[in-house]
């Protein structure tokens, strides 16, 4: 009865990935986290108060960032994987089974498909060209339009992550 | 211990430093075309691939994870429908096993053009998991894309090009081979790339 109990307590990672893992993923972390309101779409400047929000870049692609811990003890991640998303997804099945952890304490949550085009402009234009000035204020308005859908994963991912397996 | 060759090339250097390493290649001299061809993830390379050929008869790191779909249950497909449809005839980015080197360390190799994203994924992954540092080394395999040594295994398949295609691959594997026997002698305690 007691392992039992352990078992249900076993908390998850949860990696939410996009391209560049700087808006959709960390928008969707904070959503998760409760650091931005469910009702509607926050301000701009509470999308810049988020840790790495449009402040990494290519170099950091790759690299998991811890962002914190949710009500359960699930510990949220975020990342940027460029175009190489369902290779890195099997190397991670891979490195699973590599180090003998066991797949079902991490969960990928790929973020990609509520990835709106103004996000995906602005995103370029303030990493990629260095025009912060110009697609800073683009892709925060995006990550509003996309807010309700981003919302609407996170929601998802809490559902599973939360119903006992 | 676990070493893990993580190349920053489509074409699969890092694979050839391991099996440089495990003694699949020999460490003091050039290989011959031969020797390069009985090779898997060449031959997967240069032939038509089929599902059987897929990560060329050398093994992934876990074959039993193409059964599980437990990571990204219920909002993504499946691990092996990912891994499958879109990557099905392609060892890259796959970590794959390619033997124990001399002091029993097993050496796996994986790579991908610009594989800072996958050494990034290796190190987090590691880190989130608290995998220990002493337990794995990475040791990363920079350098151009051999595209000649690509084309010289490419047109050997030709078998009137035999010979042009040995020049060719000869050609790039004297500037190529030299540092990656050195990466290949490379002690896990004295490596500064690894993590």
């Amino acid at each position: 009865m007691l392992s039992l109990t352990n078992d249900l307590e076993v908390n998850v990672k949860i990696i939410y990935h996009c391209f560049g893992g700087t808006h959709s993923s960390i928008t969707a972390a904070a959503i998760h986290l409760g650091w931005l309101p469910e009702k509607e779409a926050p301000p701009a400047y509470r999308f810049m108060e988020l840790p790495y929000f449009d402040r990494r870049d290519g170099w950091d692609q790759g690299e998991i960032v811890f962002m914190g811990k949710d009500r359960q003890g699930n510990e949220v991640y975020a990342v940027g994987w460029g175009s190489a998303s369902s290779m890195l997804t099997s190397l991670i099945d891979d490195l699973a089974g590599l180090f003998e952890i066991d797949r079902g304490s991490c969960r990928l949550v790929n973020v990609m498909k509520q990835v709106n085009l103004m996000m995906k402009i602005g995103g370029f234009m303030s990493r990629r060209l260095k025009a912060v000035r110009v697609g800073r204020p683009i892709v925060i308005y995006g990550a509003r339009l996309a807010y309700r859908s981003i919302r609407s994963l996170v929601h998802k991912v809490q559902w599973e992550v939360g119903r006992p397996v | 211990m676990i070493i893990i060759y993580v190349g920053y090339q489509n074409f699969p250097l890092a694979a050839l430093a391991a099996c440089i390493r495990v003694g699949s290649l020999p460490g003091d001299r050039l290989p011959e075309m031969k020797e390069l061809l009985k090779l898997p993830f060449i031959t997967e390379l240069i032939r038509p691939k089929t599902p059987a050929s897929v990560g060329g008869g050398f093994q992934r790191a876990v074959k039993s994870s193409m059964d599980s779909a437990n990571i990204q249950r219920g909002l993504n497909p499946p691990l092996n429908e990912v891994s499958f449809n879109k990557d099905r005839h392609n060892a890259r980015g796959k970590l794959t096993y390619m033997g124990n080197d001399s002091e029993n360390n097993r050496v796996y190799a994986v790579w991908a053009r610009g594989g800072q994203v996958l050494n990034g994924t290796i190190s987090s992954f590691m880190k989130i998991f608290d995998v220990p540092g002493e337990s794995c080394s990475i040791i990363q395999v920079f350098g151009p894309e051999p595209y000649l040594l690509g084309l010289g295994l490419s047109m050997s398949k030709l078998s009137f090009l035999s010979g042009l295609a040995a020049t060719i691959a000869e050609r790039q594997l004297q500037t190529l081979y030299p540092p990656l026997s050195g990466l290949a002698r490379v002690l896990p305690g004295q490596l500064d790339c690894a993590w």
